[in-house]
């Protein structure tokens, strides 16, 4: 009975913890010269957190958890399911799952699996996720469920794995990714007992997707020309999965006129890669902009890569669609977990010949072992490309800020040379 | 105007002004490198396919006449040379537009997008070939040239006789299907007037009809077999138009390989060359339309890029796409 | 000529120069503690009263290291990587490519160009392995003053290999060690070489031209020079005043 009553107490806590991040965050982000009205609608989903009723309650569909963004959103939408990216940026949130879990963790899953601990409406009946959807990226998502298990969180849903081939270029890899993606629209109509979607719903929910790509890309250019703060470019960002797609998309609509004509931003350009970045944890984009650092463009999968992009199609029958989908999530993903990912370098070699940066500032979340493989290569070929190149391994504790404030001066200084 | 809809017009008016142009007087030569029937009464311009194989019936008669055939006369010899100045302006074509001539103005081709298109109106998939399926078939268009060569050759060593001299047209299911166009039905009836005659009659219509059910299931089908594409794909290295492709821009989202008909895959799995001409591109274009990687695909006219590859323009298009799929 | 005034505010110590043109004047350094503007200013005031001058006589104030922003009179502050950088260029005469620091809590490289720019740095994480702390933590554990061991170190008839450069668990190595009777000398010198191989580690892959330098607090210390000298299988060179280094490049920055 007083165990039960200590880990109520613990979970307590750290909720009004990780209130108290999230409100400190978004009154940082409110305070800032650059804020204006239009962002409140991203603010308050933020702020307003992920707890699965909320969300459910939100968007009035039936909501599936998901890890990682190869599985086509577009397919999601098609069948009446709304796919909500799991993520954890909370450090207090941590605290809750990191007894249950292996030290030399990612820290943004422990931070995951905590924030789910704090989800009230996963216990019961009452709310919640309808459903698991887990592409197996790396071995943390692999054993995302097993390790939810552990932390006292035994899930009563259908849980969905889609066996991620980590070979793009081959055939067989794209064949084998497309019945996986046939499975998966499979498990989403036995979810809601609705018939498959003909191909006009599938072709009309791609087209949507394909809307909010469209805005998000002149987003993306306003940052890219620093008219925006990189920092607000990862608070849309890592909104997207909290609201009904179109209200999202009509909400960022509203943002985009608003930047065109605005001054540029202060700073010398960096592009960021590495490891995603998610609220609460905006450190290492604050760190950045107080060494006055910019960051014009980036390839993490909590930003610039949040949407695959085109979906280009040209046979539009059911099947043709859903190649499209499958092999644009796959074959276009540069996730790091993939072993024939060296196109990856590309989207930061090639930019680097026209755009304004010289530098690039390569994060690595401590646990995230994929990233900091590929840090290595990157470095060595972004050095022979003449890119100025930084590594940063941290956490989500700040202990480590000062640290880091040095380094990235310094490296502002070498970039100026 | 997306590179899709600018194509679409240049075909349908090319198909217009090809089949019809000749009501308007209208004169473009016999030396098309793309599939204008000449058994089209109002074609425009001949596809270069019929004065090849004439001038080539007719290239070895003064060989035969030194061995005791018939001396050929004047006319004849004119003819002959007809083969190397309609050669020249074919060359002149071929490399100014290259293989666009497939993509962008032969009627033929255009007929078999539309029957794509009714495809796609039924929601029926394209049947998938796969590459090594389809590596396997590419040398047969190559050997349909030959045919084309070697047969009117034999006729004009006197071997066989000159209903043989238009050995591929014979065969060529445009023969029976444009001049359809113009309400022409008689190549569709079998011709009794002779036994060689008949025989290509009936092939046509066979091969006609085994065409026409490829067509409705394969993109392109027919380019697989075009002899066409074989002689034009000999000039590769001169083509003035070409698609090139900067290796190091591209994020390999596969996007250029599933939007081309023909099914090439150069352009998606090249990492190091700039040249991704592939012997089987037919000059559309939609891969570099279709990129979504900034500078990755670009279109150029000899020195000249005329286009590029990049997010604005495919975020634009499918913006567009989009808005009318609502 | 005016005078200009570096301040290096680090993790252990208070680094003050009083610098004119390319010289240090007068140099002094005190360890951190609470109300580190107030010890700083107390060392400016002493080298202004030591040569008579008065505030006008100083043409700029600069600041440097983790306490930099906490000097409200510091003209101009710059970061401790790039004042080192031009701290050790200038000092060494233009002869240095790499440079070494050792610092309270962090452990350094830095590149040079030819011009002098910062072409390169690493710089270790969170961890205190290897740093200032770590000696610290290590001449406590061994009730042996600092100073000495350089001297004792050479002293060694043995290198010891020593596991850990963590400051928490090298405690219990050490203790372990004394237990079984292993003569200081040679703990001190396996301490020498496992900094150095980290040291090693930290320059990673990159190779250099050019002339290694050393500096910040610990590397007066001939032991350690020695050690890593030996790891690196190249010289690596000192000069006359190495915990200075910063704050001079940051009073000519």
């Amino acid at each position: 009975m007083k165990q039960i009553n200590r880990e109520e107490r613990l979970r307590e806590k750290v909720k009004s913890r990780y209130k108290e991040e999230v409100r400190q965050e978004i009154k940082s982000l409110r305070e800032r010269p650059d804020y204006f009205p239009e962002l409140d609608y991203f603010l308050d989903l933020l702020s307003e957190g992920p707890e699965s009723s909320i969300i459910s309650a939100r968007v009035g569909r039936p909501v599936a958890a998901l890890l990682c963004l190869q599985a086509p959103l577009e397919l999601f939408h098609a069948c009446g399911v709304h796919p909500f990216k799991i993520f954890g940026g909370s450090q207090a949130a941590s605290r809750l799952s990191a007894p249950s879990l292996p030290a030399l963790m990612c820290p943004m899953l422990r931070s995951a699996l905590g924030m789910l601990q704090l989800d009230s409406a996963l216990d019961g009946d009452g709310g919640g996720f309808a459903a698991w959807v887990l592409p197996t990226t790396c071995d943390w998502v692999v054993k995302f469920m097993e390790m939810m298990a552990n932390c006292g969180q035994e899930n009563q849903r259908p849980v969905h794995r889609l066996e991620l081939p980590h070979l793009k270029d081959r055939d067989e890899s794209q064949e084998r990714w497309l019945e996986e993606i046939y499975g998966l629209r499979k498990f989403l109509g036995d979810l809601t007992g609705r018939k498959k979607p003909d191909r006009k719903t599938l072709a009309r929910s791609m087209a949507i997707y394909q809307k909010a790509w469209h805005v998000f890309t002149e987003l993306t250019d306003l940052k890219r020309t620093g008219r925006l703060a990189a920092l607000w470019y990862v608070v849309i960002s890592n909104s997207f999965f909290f609201d009904d797609v179109q209200k999202w998309i009509s909400a960022l609509e509203s943002v985009v006129p608003k930047l065109k004509g605005r001054p540029q931003g202060p700073g010398r350009e960096v592009y960021l890669a590495g490891s995603p970045i998610f609220f609460p944890n905006l450190k290492m984009m604050h760190l950045l902009e107080n060494a006055g650092l910019k960051v014009v463009m980036d390839d993490l999968c909590s930003s610039e890569r949040l949407f695959p992009g085109a979906v280009y199609f040209d046979d539009p029958s059911d099947h043709g669609l859903m190649k499209a989908l499958a092999q644009r999530y796959h074959q276009g993903c540069l996730c790091p977990t993939f072993a024939d990912n060296d196109r990856r370098i590309n989207n930061i070699i090639a930019p680097s010949h026209k755009s304004s940066f010289k530098g690039v500032v390569f994060q690595v979340l401590k646990g995230c072992h994929p990233f900091d493989l590929e840090s290595l290569t990157l470095e060595r070929r972004l050095k022979d490309e003449g890119l100025k190149f930084i590594k940063l391994e941290t956490d989500y504790t700040s202990e480590d800020s000062q640290n880091l404030l040095t380094r990235l001066e310094a490296y502002r200084g070498a970039l100026e040379v | 105007m997306t590179v899709t809809k600018l194509r679409l017009t240049v075909q349908h008016l090319g198909f217009l002004i090809f089949t019809y142009g000749g009501y308007l007087r209208i004169s473009l030569g016999a030396y098309l490198p793309c599939l204008s029937c000449p058994f089209v009464y109002s074609c425009t311009g001949y596809c270069y396919l019929m004065i090849f194989q004439r001038s080539l019936g007719l290239l070895l008669l003064p060989l035969s006449a030194a061995l005791g055939g018939p001396r050929p006369g004047d006319q004849v010899l004119e003819n002959a040379l007809n083969l190397f100045s309609g050669l020249a302006a074919f060359v002149v074509l071929v490399i100014v537009l290259g293989k666009s001539w497939c993509g962008w103005l032969c009627p033929f081709g255009l007929l078999q997008d539309w029957i794509s298109r009714l495809r796609q109106a039924f929601g029926l998939r394209e049947s998938e070939m796969l590459l090594k399926h389809k590596l396997k078939l590419s040398w047969i268009k190559y050997a349909v040239l030959i045919y084309l060569v070697i047969v009117p050759l034999t006729v004009s060593l006197g071997w066989l006789s000159t209903e043989f001299i238009l050995a591929f047209c014979n065969i060529c299911p445009a023969k029976a299907i444009m001049p359809l166009f113009v309400g022409d039905t008689q190549y569709l009836a079998v011709d009794v007037s002779s036994t060689a005659a008949a025989v290509f009659s009936i092939l046509l219509l066979a091969i006609t009809a085994g065409m026409l059910v490829g067509m409705f299931f394969k993109e392109r089908f027919f380019c697989l077999f075009c002899p066409m594409m074989a002689l034009i794909n000999l000039l590769k290295p001169f083509y003035l138009l070409k698609v090139v492709k900067e290796p190091t821009a591209c994020h390999g989202c596969g996007n250029c390989r599933r939007t081309c008909s023909m099914d090439n895959e150069t352009i998606y799995r090249e990492r190091i060359k700039r040249n991704v001409y592939d012997a089987d591109c037919m000059g559309c274009f939609k891969c570099a339309e279709a990129c979504a990687a900034d500078q990755s695909l670009a279109v150029k006219f000899g020195p000249f890029k005329i286009f590029s590859s990049s997010r604005h323009y495919a975020a634009r298009l499918f913006a567009k796409v989009s808005h009318e799929a609502n | 000529m005016k005078y200009r005034i570096g301040l290096d505010l680090g993790s252990t110590a208070i680094k003050v120069v009083l610098v004119k043109g390319q010289a240090i004047e007068w140099s002094r350094k005190v360890p951190t503690a609470p109300g580190q503007e107030h010890l700083a200013m107390g060392l400016v005031k002493d080298a202004l009263d030591q040569f008579g001058l008065s505030d006008r006589d100083i043409d700029k104030v600069s600041a440097t290291g983790y306490g930099k922003k906490l000097v409200s009179s510091a003209g101009h502050t710059v970061d401790e990587i790039s004042a080192n950088a031009q701290g050790m260029f200038a000092l060494s005469e233009g002869r240095c490519r790499t440079i070494i620091n050792i610092g309270g809590q962090d452990l350094k490289v830095i590149n040079l160009a030819d011009n002098g720019k910062i072409s390169d740095f690493r710089m270790n994480d969170k961890c205190a392995a290897g740093t200032g702390r770590f000696f610290e933590q290590v001449a406590r554990i061994l009730d042996t003053p600092l100073e000495s061991f350089g001297e004792m170190s050479l002293k060694a008839d043995d290198a010891l290999e020593l596991n850990s450069t963590c400051v928490v668990f090298a405690e219990s190595e050490i203790v372990s060690l004394l237990a079984k009777g292993v003569k200081k000398e040679n703990i001190i010198k396996g301490l020498h070489y496992s900094i150095a191989r980290r040291i090693t580690h930290l320059l990673g892959r990159q190779t250099t031209d050019g002339d290694i330098y050393l500096d910040g607090g610990p590397s007066q210390n001939p032991g350690l020079l020695d050690a890593l000298e030996d790891e690196l299988l190249m010289e690596v060179k000192v000069l006359p005043q190495p915990q200075f280094t910063v704050a001079f490049g940051a009073a000519i920055s």
